[in-house]
């Protein structure tokens, strides 16, 4: 009833321009034999990035796109011949549209207005990024507020109700500062069988006192006991928490601070990974780097590149509803199987997501291996 | 959910296995066989056997993952425990919730219930004051038109004649110096005749006993007209009216009949002096009284009945004119009495009505624009009534209604006053008549400051001034910065100075705000004041005393303001108090703007010490014959300013307050202006007397206080005796006696000047003040003056005086006005 009322009372803070700039658009469920041109791309899988004009530009653009773009440009596969392009990609910043953020770049569709129609093709055979979609309260809205016609979205924390598989891509979240090259750290020869970490599984995070998403994060105290397994959750986030504080909150915010988190993060066997706000999370690639076992908690997520990975052999993924019965579940897991899982998603982050390059490059992998299945077909 | 366990590996298939499989299957199951039956009844396969062995949960780690069945199960009942916990806890949070959810619940249909109820009152209140307003929104009516005023009678228009005033009086004997000698004869006998002749005799200024050299000749008739008429002739009829022909040479005075010059009185009365009728409550039973005579039976008053039904107020209109109708004069008066206006019709019983009206406070509504009221042009009736045509008497009500109520009040107050002061008895009516007379003649009386009233008689054998003086031991009266004031020559006020202005510059004030036309007088209190800057021309400078430019050293010097200098009286009361008389009058020395000291001697039993202080100015000890209070306002010929300053013998005040004060009444010199405030206050259903600390106050005790001298004159002659009948009977009261007469004259309240609250002397002891029954003859004396004058006169004020700069930050070269106050 506290959450009603909370969400309410937020809620009457909503100015009414938000709504006003709401594009809703359905989006066609498209394929790639419906949405994709291959014929542009039966000689070379070019990629071609439309300009930037100064007059959109509003505010300098996100540091994680002037990356991903970076990295299109320096490699092979860009050209800035439109008509020799397979591929194509937009200058304008799509990569967060959540309304409310400061980030949101207004201006989206009249960059595509301004663009050459024959071009844009309604977007066929574009690839746009995004990372952040929807916007208080449930944040569950993937409309990203401008005509995506036929482009193809590598996105972020998509629910699989609206995932237009394998036609859409599915991201990982990660920080700006995810290293932007990095070596591969497997050939290094570390120890394959590493022995047990001190504690079985923790979590330190934020518990949100209302609003979505707090649901498991607000029932992870019960599974505390203080040694091996480490559920610590605050309650401040946002300026009004106190507002929303319950009894135990005093309790939780003192506990919170005896437990550093990279300490748990690479002395814990097991990390959980629930969903926040949105069904992804920063979270997920922390405990992939650090060797930690993800244990993700978030009913209906498309796990990142699900088309070319196989998670159930790296992480261990628990219905929202189970979340009480995991230290048993974990218990049980034999030794054999944690190093098992400990390998596989060491290898997994190593291979596909340690750095934004990585990233990058396996999202036109993915396109290239479609591209590549269907003239195999097509000879067939 | 995928739980991966342990997976079993496919045996290999051989021969020799095989061989080896049988054997062992028959080893194992005898070695099962022997175990149980030597040591367990039950087979060893069942779970229990298996449980059994297992001495401890913990060691059995099932599923190879380093955690015992043990520490998973203790570790799910640990969980299960906190949730159980928690669910708990929210199932009593949920229950208290309920709780309060079911309390409101409950509490919905009441709320509502009440919500409705008070929309309904707030309904009904809308619509009672929706009735309200009907009600009071008197319609208007329309006028008559002349066709439809149909009265009959003689007309009572003032006859316009040949003759005027000045035609039938011979100046040559009303010369202004004569001060109007008067003959009083009476032409017919009887008693009435014989009352009102000794009247007359007793209130003329100025008696003769020869007819021929007289001014005036006042000739009492009753209702005869006499054969030969002679000029400066007054024909006072008491009895019936009696037509005039047009070169009549007398002057008449009568009720009715009357041309342009003659006076309309009403002198058929009774001449018993009523108590006032209280001026408070305003409404009375009926709104409108109205007796309509025979000569207005065509009246039609159907139009007044009407709106008066519609708005619900009651009214009496009495048509006289029909048979079995009570009339007559008590009937009137009564029904005079139960209304608060009166409307009069003109008739033969015009004035008769109207003075009714007056006499219990009903306010006359003359619905006539041509009958004559008394001394209309020297009373200001337009104060006490209100006059319409005759024409617009459907529209009286609508008029007499918008009336604000305290203008109602004000009218009854002064009707009441005019009342008193010109028609009350007989004596005051000759009074009256004469006075009037003398102010259309421009006669003034025979008047010097002694008169047989006030003449002070000396206390020493024949002088007033004690034989031995003491030399008063000079005290520095100024501060090392600047004198108090300058010790001028002693100047009496100018007096008599408005002996034929007052009939016409201040006749509007004489008849109308101070009541007393009677005598010439000594001085005026609100006289013209000179415009700014006379004091800089030749022939308007004398007497100015103009401040220079600058602060308090300049203010020092000068009495400045706005008239010509004049100084004060000092009037001290002493009874039986003679060392702390001395050192109010040692206090006194030396004291700027003092003309003399008039020192009341009530000690009627003994004589005096010779010797007294000796002042820069003359202290004078009046003779007196009653140990009366009413000695100290009385306007003893010895006091020569206009500025009285009343004092008792035991204040003790600094000197520069009472300059202040001096100056401050300068500027108020119709007021009390002094230092110890009191006030009246209401506690339960009565009106006491109050001396506590206060910051609204109604009166200033005249214990210390600057009194115009006029004011001494209207208490001693001019107010109701019974009031100083009862001072004299009380010992006490005077003061507040004064206070009511000055707020009842000028209808404001007296100045309090500085801070200072209690005056008193330190050593002075003896004091009326002190006994018990002191305030309670003082609340009975704020209680008996009201019932005398028909309401309380006080009025509040609720600031003080002080000097310009007092508590202002100066800057280096400016001095303060005074050091203290």
């Amino acid at each position: 009833m506290q959450n009603v009322r909370t969400v309410l009372a937020i809620g009457l803070f909503l100015p009414g321009a938000v709504w006003a700039q709401n594009v809703h658009i359905e989006r066609q469920p498209c394929k790639m034999s419906d949405c994709f041109d291959f014929s542009r791309c039966s000689s070379s899988k070019k990629l071609y990035i439309h300009p930037m004009e100064k007059r959109f530009e509003e505010q300098p653009q996100s540091q994680i796109y002037t990356k991903i773009l970076k990295h299109f440009q320096e490699s092979d596969h860009y050209t800035d011949d439109p008509n020799e392009a397979c591929i194509f990609l937009l200058g304008i910043d799509t990569t967060d549209r959540d309304i409310r953020s400061q980030n949101y770049v207004k201006n989206v569709p009249e960059y595509i207005d301004s663009l050459d129609p024959a071009v844009w093709n309604n977007g066929r055979n574009h690839l746009i990024f995004n990372f952040y979609h929807g916007t208080f309260p449930d944040y569950d809205d993937h409309n990203l507020n401008f005509d995506t016609g036929e482009a193809m979205i590598a996105r972020a924390s998509s629910s699989d109700k609206n995932f237009l598989k394998g036609f859409d891509i599915s991201l990982p979240l990660f920080h700006e500062n995810h290293p932007f090259q990095i070596e591969s750290q497997l050939d290094e020869g570390h120890t394959k069988n590493e022995g047990s970490r001190k504690y079985l599984v923790s979590f330190k995070g934020k518990r949100y006192v209302y609003g979505i998403g707090s649901g498991t994060r607000n029932l992870v105290h019960h599974l505390h006991n203080g040694e091996d397994i480490v559920m610590v959750t605050t309650c401040k986030h946002n300026n009004d928490w106190q507002a929303y504080q319950d009894d135990r909150c005093q309790g939780d915010n003192n506990e919170y601070d005896r437990w550093e988190y990279d300490d748990l993060l690479s002395n814990s066997t097991f990390c959980l990974v629930p969903r926040g706000r949105r069904l992804g999370s920063f979270r997920f690639l922390e405990t992939l780097r650090s060797g930690c076992i993800p244990v993700v908690i978030s009913d209906s997520w498309v796990l990142p590149f699900s088309e070319t990975i196989d998670w159930n052999s790296a992480v261990i993924v628990v219905a929202e509803r189970d979340a009480l019965s995991i230290p048993e579940l974990l218990m049980s897991t034999s030794r054999r199987r944690v190093n098992e899982l400990r390998e596989s998603a060491r290898e997994v982050y190593d291979r596909y997501l340690r750095s934004i390059q990585v990233i990058s490059d396996h999202v036109l992998k993915i396109i290239s291996k479609r591209i590549d299945d269907h003239f195999k077909q097509q000879h067939r | 959910m995928a739980i991966r366990l342990n997976g079993f590996r496919c045996p290999l298939s051989s021969l020799r296995v095989l061989a080896f499989l049988v054997i062992a299957i028959f080893m194992i199951s005898s070695i099962i066989i022997y175990n149980s039956t030597f040591f367990e009844q039950s087979p060893s396969w069942s779970p229990q056997a298996l449980t059994g062995r297992i001495e401890n949960v913990d060691d059995y780690d099932a599923s190879c993952s380093g955690y015992s069945v043990g520490r998973i199960l203790r570790e799910q009942k640990r969980i299960l425990a906190s949730v159980r916990s928690e669910l708990v806890e929210s199932q009593t949070k949920i229950e208290e919730i309920r709780a309060v959810q079911e309390e409101l619940q409950r509490l919905i249909p009441q709320k509502q219930l009440e919500l409705s109820a008070l929309e309904g009152e707030i309904e009904a209140a809308q619509r009672h004051l929706e009735e309200l307003r009907e009600i009071q929104n008197v319609r208007v009516f329309l006028p008559y038109s002349p066709l439809q005023i149909k009265s009959s009678g003689a007309t009572l228009l003032p006859r316009s004649s040949s003759l005027s005033f000045d035609s039938v009086i011979d100046y040559s004997l009303c010369s202004i110096t004569s001060f109007m000698p008067v003959y009083v004869e009476a032409i017919t006998n009887g008693d009435m005749e014989k009352e009102w002749s000794v009247a007359f005799r007793n209130v003329a200024p100025h008696l003769t006993e020869e007819s021929d050299s007289a001014c005036i000749k006042i000739r009492i008739t009753n209702g005869v007209l006499p054969t030969e008429s002679v000029s400066n002739e007054i024909l006072f009829n008491i009895g019936e009216s009696f037509g005039i022909a047009d070169d009549l040479k007398s002057i008449v005075v009568q009720s009715s009949n009357l041309r342009s010059f003659d006076f309309a009185l009403q002198v058929v009365r009774t001449t018993e002096k009523s108590e006032p009728v209280p001026l408070l409550p305003l409404y009375r039973e009926n709104l409108i009284g109205l007796v309509i005579g025979s000569n207005h039976k065509m009246l039609d008053v159907s139009s007044l009945e009407e709106s008066f039904k519609k708005a619900n107020h009651n009214r009496i209109i009495q048509k006289c004119y029909q048979e079995k109708t009570e009339c007559g004069p008590e009937i009137t008066k009564r029904i005079y009495a139960s209304s608060t206006f009166c409307i009069i019709l003109e008739s033969d019983d015009f004035l008769d009505n109207f003075m009714t009206s007056l006499e219990v406070g009903c306010v006359p509504v003359v619905l006539s624009n041509t009958q004559q009221l008394p001394f209309q042009g020297l009373i200001d009736w337009r104060r006490a009534t209100y006059r319409l045509p005759i024409a617009r008497l459907p529209e009286a009500h609508f008029i007499v209604r918008s009336f604000e109520s305290s203008d109602i009040l004000e009218m009854r107050r002064m009707g009441r006053v005019y009342y008193d002061s010109y028609f009350a008895d007989r004596e005051t009516i000759a009074r009256s008549l004469l006075a009037a007379l003398r102010h259309k003649l421009l006669i003034p009386t025979k008047e010097t400051r002694s008169s047989l009233r006030n003449q002070a008689k000396p206390l020493f054998n024949s002088t007033f001034t004690p034989p031995k003086g003491t030399v008063v031991p000079v005290q520095p009266n100024y501060d090392d910065e600047y004198l108090l004031g300058p010790l001028e020559s002693r100047v009496e006020s100018t007096s008599f100075a408005y002996n034929f202005s007052e009939f016409q510059l201040y006749s509007y004030d004489t008849w109308n705000t101070i009541f007393s036309p009677h005598r010439s007088k000594e001085f005026i209190i609100n006289s013209a004041e000179p415009p700014a800057e006379s004091e800089f021309y030749e022939d308007t400078r004398s007497g100015f005393r103009p401040i220079e430019p600058g602060s308090g050293v300049e203010f020092s010097k000068a009495l400045g303001g706005n008239r010509q200098r004049e100084q004060f009286t000092v009037v001290l009361l002493t009874y039986e108090r003679d060392t702390i008389l001395a050192g109010a009058l040692e206090r006194l020395h030396q004291l700027p703007y003092l003309n003399k000291v008039v020192v009341v001697w009530n000690n009627i039993h003994r004589e005096p010490p010779e010797s007294w202080p000796s002042l820069h100015v003359p202290v004078e000890f009046v003779r007196v014959t009653e140990n009366s209070l009413n000695n100290r306002f009385v306007p003893w010929d010895r006091i020569e300013t206009e500025a009285v300053l009343s004092l008792d013998d035991d204040i003790d005040l600094f000197q520069q307050e009472f300059v202040l004060a001096f100056r401050v009444w300068r500027e108020n010199r119709d007021r009390i202006v002094g230092f110890p405030a009191r006030y009246h206050a209401r506690y339960g259903d009565a009106m006491y007397y109050n001396s506590n600390h206060t910051c609204q106050m109604s009166m200033i005790l005249t214990g210390a206080a600057f009194i115009h001298k006029n004011y001494l004159s209207a208490y001693t002659y001019q107010m109701p005796a019974v009031i100083r009948e009862h001072v004299d009977s009380i010992k006490n009261c005077e003061d507040i006696a004064m206070n009511f007469l000055v707020s009842h004259l000028t209808r404001k309240p007296p100045i309090k000047t500085t801070s200072r609250w209690n005056l008193k002397c330190p050593t002075c002891t003896e004091s009326l003040f002190k006994e018990d029954s002191h305030f309670d003859k003082r609340h009975e004396c704020i209680r008996m003056f009201t019932k005398i004058y028909g309401y309380n006169p006080l009025r509040f004020s609720q600031f003080r005086a002080d000097s310009i700069l007092f508590k202002t930050k100066v800057p280096q070269n400016h001095q303060k006005c005074f050091k203290f106050a």
